[in-house]
């Protein structure tokens, strides 16, 4: 069961993209314990195998270290981390989609700086 | 010896005892009911109910090993081969089985026997365990090959035996000069070797049928 | 680390050749999903690779040494499988506490406390007998042995047919439990197939009565693609590739397919989606009947 997962890419890519928007909204603040790989396959009813995949990533990212015997911790600076990375894969990941979504549909590039400018800059 | 086989054997030997647990207390109750209606006044009741006991036993404890056999083969057996148990374990375990419940049997005709005992009675031990022996190997060969047909010819087989069985045993009734060499109570000794070579031949049978079985579902 | 193997595996019933000579090698300390049409093969090679059904042709070992009849490899094997309820000769008069004890007698690591668990769990009456119970209680009675065995390698034939959406929320809670806990090897058969595949970490792929894939599920799904558009821009885009099911609306079309490799570029002209585990395995479903 995958309830909030969606088939857009693989499971324990999701899961590692999840762990970090929780780092990023502050929901799991630096040197916090993250749920355990079985926690985590248990609450989104995934195989614990590909919940490890997905740790294992942010632990090679540096996001994420181990303390044995213990459990997976948030690395301090690991929030600027991913907002750098992230930063990096906006234009990527959300700013092509909108330009060519907006080219299809005839939105001008005058337009769209209205609708962002509009958007009372959140 | 292996784990395995231990754990198999103790299964069996257990079916054994259950089977001839529930059994013979059927077939004991129906015995006393049905001695209870034949009593007239003044009878000797204590030994008319025993010798109905033993007629009793020793016919109905063999015919129950006969049908009982004929679902042994998919039903218990299936459920243990479908549990890991090992091909050639069942075939010793059902020689357990049957083995226990004709001692077994032979233990309750000597009970019941001695209230009136008599020397021939020795002789229908000998022949309690072989038929119980004879009747539950071919019981559980006939099953294994009517799995494949159907209820019908089970009831066919059941019947025959039956009306083999009441020939000899109450042949004395049909006896003349003829007959009388063929007489139950004179060769008592004799059908019971004729009941172990069935059984032996059927268990040939059999080991040889069980050595591909399948769990079927 | 083992290895449950068959080799060259063919099983013929008569004239009928129910499968077609099968390599297949599972590991230990994964989950299996195993699925296929009826009639596929998939009750039939199971029954083989746990000895419980003789192989026409061909060889099963666990880490090298032969299944059949060895005592060492049965031991840490568990085929649950379907329980009939009436058998040639007659109804199955079973209880069900009756069923479990002589699981109990045969598996070597039965654990009785979590059998009992389990009753409590699903709320099942151990007295029942078989021949009275619904196809739900007989599916639970399957899980509960297969679980209870502890068996190293755990199979199960459709596990959750019959089951309501709670009781299969709780036997997927229980396999993901016991996998994280024991690191059991499970080999789960099923037709619900999209709840169980995140489960599943590789899966198996038998119809008719051979091997289509056995795969990383990830990887398999990573190189299947949904593609869709135009008509004459979908089949320019899938010219090439294998594409299992094709369905149109209009000039609508959308194609299926599987390709070598993840990540491929179909172009602008078409749009690109993921496919399911259910969805990909419907589509080889369709083209198989079409002979393709």
């Amino acid at each position: 069961m995958l309830d909030n997962l969606g088939e857009e890419k693989s499971i324990y890519l999701q899961i590692s993209e999840m762990v970090e928007d929780e780092i990023l909204r502050g929901i799991l603040g630096e040197e916090e314990q993250v749920p355990s790989t079985t926690e985590l396959s248990k609450f989104y009813k995934i195989n614990p195998a590909t919940a490890a995949k997905g740790i294992n990533i942010l632990v090679d990212k540096k996001v994420l270290y181990k303390k044995r015997g213990i459990g997976m911790f948030v690395q301090t600076g690991a929030k600027d981390m991913i907002m750098e990375e992230r930063r990096n894969n906006f234009y990527e990941t959300f700013v092509k989609k909108i330009i060519n979504e907006a080219k299809l549909i005839g939105i001008d590039k005058e337009e769209l700086k209205k609708m962002i400018d509009g958007s009372n800059g959140t | 010896m292996s784990d395995l086989f231990k754990r198999t054997a103790k299964y069996y030997f257990r079916q054994g005892i259950k089977l001839f647990s529930y059994i013979s207390l059927g077939v004991l109750a129906v015995a006393v009911m049905w001695t209870a209606t034949l009593l007239g006044e003044g009878d000797d009741w204590s030994r008319r109910l025993f010798l109905m006991l033993l007629e009793f036993f020793e016919f109905f404890m063999p015919y129950a090993a006969f049908m009982l056999s004929l679902y042994a083969a998919t039903l218990n057996d299936g459920i243990v081969l479908s549990m890991g148990a090992r091909r050639k374990d069942i075939f010793i375990g059902n020689l357990i089985k049957q083995g226990t419940y004709a001692l077994c049997n032979a233990l309750g005709y000597l009970l019941l026997a001695l209230p009136v005992w008599e020397q021939g009675r020795i002789k229908h031990v000998l022949f309690v365990i072989a038929m119980s022996l004879a009747s539950g190997a071919s019981g559980y060969f006939f099953g294994y090959k009517v799995d494949k047909y159907n209820n019908a010819v089970a009831a066919v087989v059941a019947i025959v035996y039956m009306l083999l069985y009441v020939l000899i045993r109450y042949s004395f009734v049909i006896i003349d000069v003829g007959f009388s060499a063929y007489a139950f109570e004179n060769n008592v000794v004799i059908y019971a070797l004729g009941a172990l070579l069935i059984f032996a031949g059927m268990e040939v049978l059999i080991y040889r049928a069980n050595k591909y079985s399948s769990v079927v579902t | 680390m083992g290895v449950l193997a068959g080799k060259n595996i063919v099983k013929k019933y008569g004239k009928e050749t129910v499968l077609k000579n099968i390599d297949i090698n599972l590991e230990t300390g994964k989950i299996y999903g195993l699925i296929g049409r009826n009639g596929a093969g998939k009750t039939t090679l199971l029954s083989i690779l746990t000895a419980q059904n003789p192989a026409t042709e061909g060889t099963v070992t666990l880490d090298g040494e032969a299944v059949w009849e060895n005592e060492k490899a049965l031991s840490r094997i568990c085929y649950s499988r379907e329980i009939s309820q009436v058998t040639m000769l007659g109804t199955n008069n079973l209880k069900v506490k009756e069923y479990l004890a002589t699981a109990k007698a045969f598996y070597a690591n039965w654990d009785e406390e979590y059998a009992k668990e389990l009753i409590k769990l699903f709320k099942i009456d151990a007295g029942k007998r078989i021949r009275g119970l619904s196809k739900g209680m007989l599916s639970v009675v399957t899980i509960i042995v297969a679980l209870a065995s502890k068996a190293e390698i755990t199979i199960l034939d459709e596990p959750v047919a019959g089951l309501d959406i709670v009781a299969r929320e709780q036997f997927y809670n229980l396999v993901i439990d016991e996998y994280a806990n024991t690191g059991r090897t499970f080999i789960i058969s099923t037709h619900i197939i999209e709840e169980a595949a995140s489960l599943f970490e590789r899966v198996i792929i038998i119809d008719g009565g051979e091997i289509k894939f056995e795969e990383n599920t990830e990887d398999l799904l990573a190189r299947a693609y949904r593609v869709s558009g135009s008509a004459e821009a979908v089949d320019k885009a899938v010219s090439g590739y294998k594409v299992y099911n094709t369905e149109t609306i209009g000039g609508f079309k959308v194609a299926i397919l599987l390709a070598e490799e993840p990540g491929i570029d179909f172009g602008e002209e078409v749009h690109i989606e993921p496919v399911s585990l259910q969805n990909l395995f419907y589509a080889m479903c369709k083209s198989a009947e079409k002979g393709a």
